[in-house]
């Protein structure tokens, strides 16, 4: 049995995507729901566990908050807006330039906009996980679990 | 996303599990049946 080269989970920034109708939930933006008290799991439709060497499976993420907004994934949408937060990734894992590929995920710190205390209230408890109240991005700190 | 120029893939085998576990149900406590109101003493 080989040896884990870390026994703590890489924390990094990504962005969910809520729905604007129905109970709020988080969703990778192609579509697939991250269970809620459940590890969110990679697949691929390839013959290997994610995230794949030289394929694009894997759950993503940016290395940090400053990363993850000059990819533009906060940017809201017409039919669901986004909340940004920390997650902690666990599992085969691909470290990168400006972030990961991941086997594993489950959110860790969400930062949902104050006009919507209500679902931020209902990701808190859905979850069971740290929900801020923010809309400026800049005033988010960067190094948080 | 784009993440850049990856590197090798390494385990992580957190010595926790990172996921919350989720909050036992409270459940309502009974309604108390109102005690019977009770006479002053006369002394």
């Amino acid at each position: 049995m080989s040896q884990p080269d870390l026994v703590r989970p890489i924390i990094a920034w990504r962005a969910w995507a809520v729905h604007r109708k129905g109970p709020p939930r988080l969703e990778s933006f192609n579509g697939a729901p991250w269970p809620p008290h459940h590890r969110m799991e990679a697949r691929c439709n390839k013959s290997h566990e994610p995230p794949g060497v030289g394929c694009r499976c894997g759950l993503y993420a940016a290395k940090d908050k400053p990363t993850l907004i000059e990819l533009g994934y906060q940017h809201y949408g017409d039919a669901w807006f986004a909340v940004i937060g920390t997650v902690k990734l666990w599992g085969g894992l691909i470290p990168a330039e400006w972030g990961y590929r991941a086997e594993y995920g489950y959110p860790a710190t969400l930062h949902v906009p104050y006009e919507i205390p209500d679902v931020a209230i209902a990701l808190r408890r859905t979850y069971g996980v740290r929900v801020r109240l923010s809309n400026n991005l800049a005033l988010i700190p960067n190094e948080e679990e | 996303m784009e993440i850049g120029k990856e590197k090798k893939k390494i385990t992580v085998e957190p010595l926790e599990d990172p996921v919350p576990r989720r909050e036992p149900e409270r459940e309502p406590e009974p309604e108390r049946e109102p005690e019977p109101r009770r006479e002053p003493v006369k002394t």
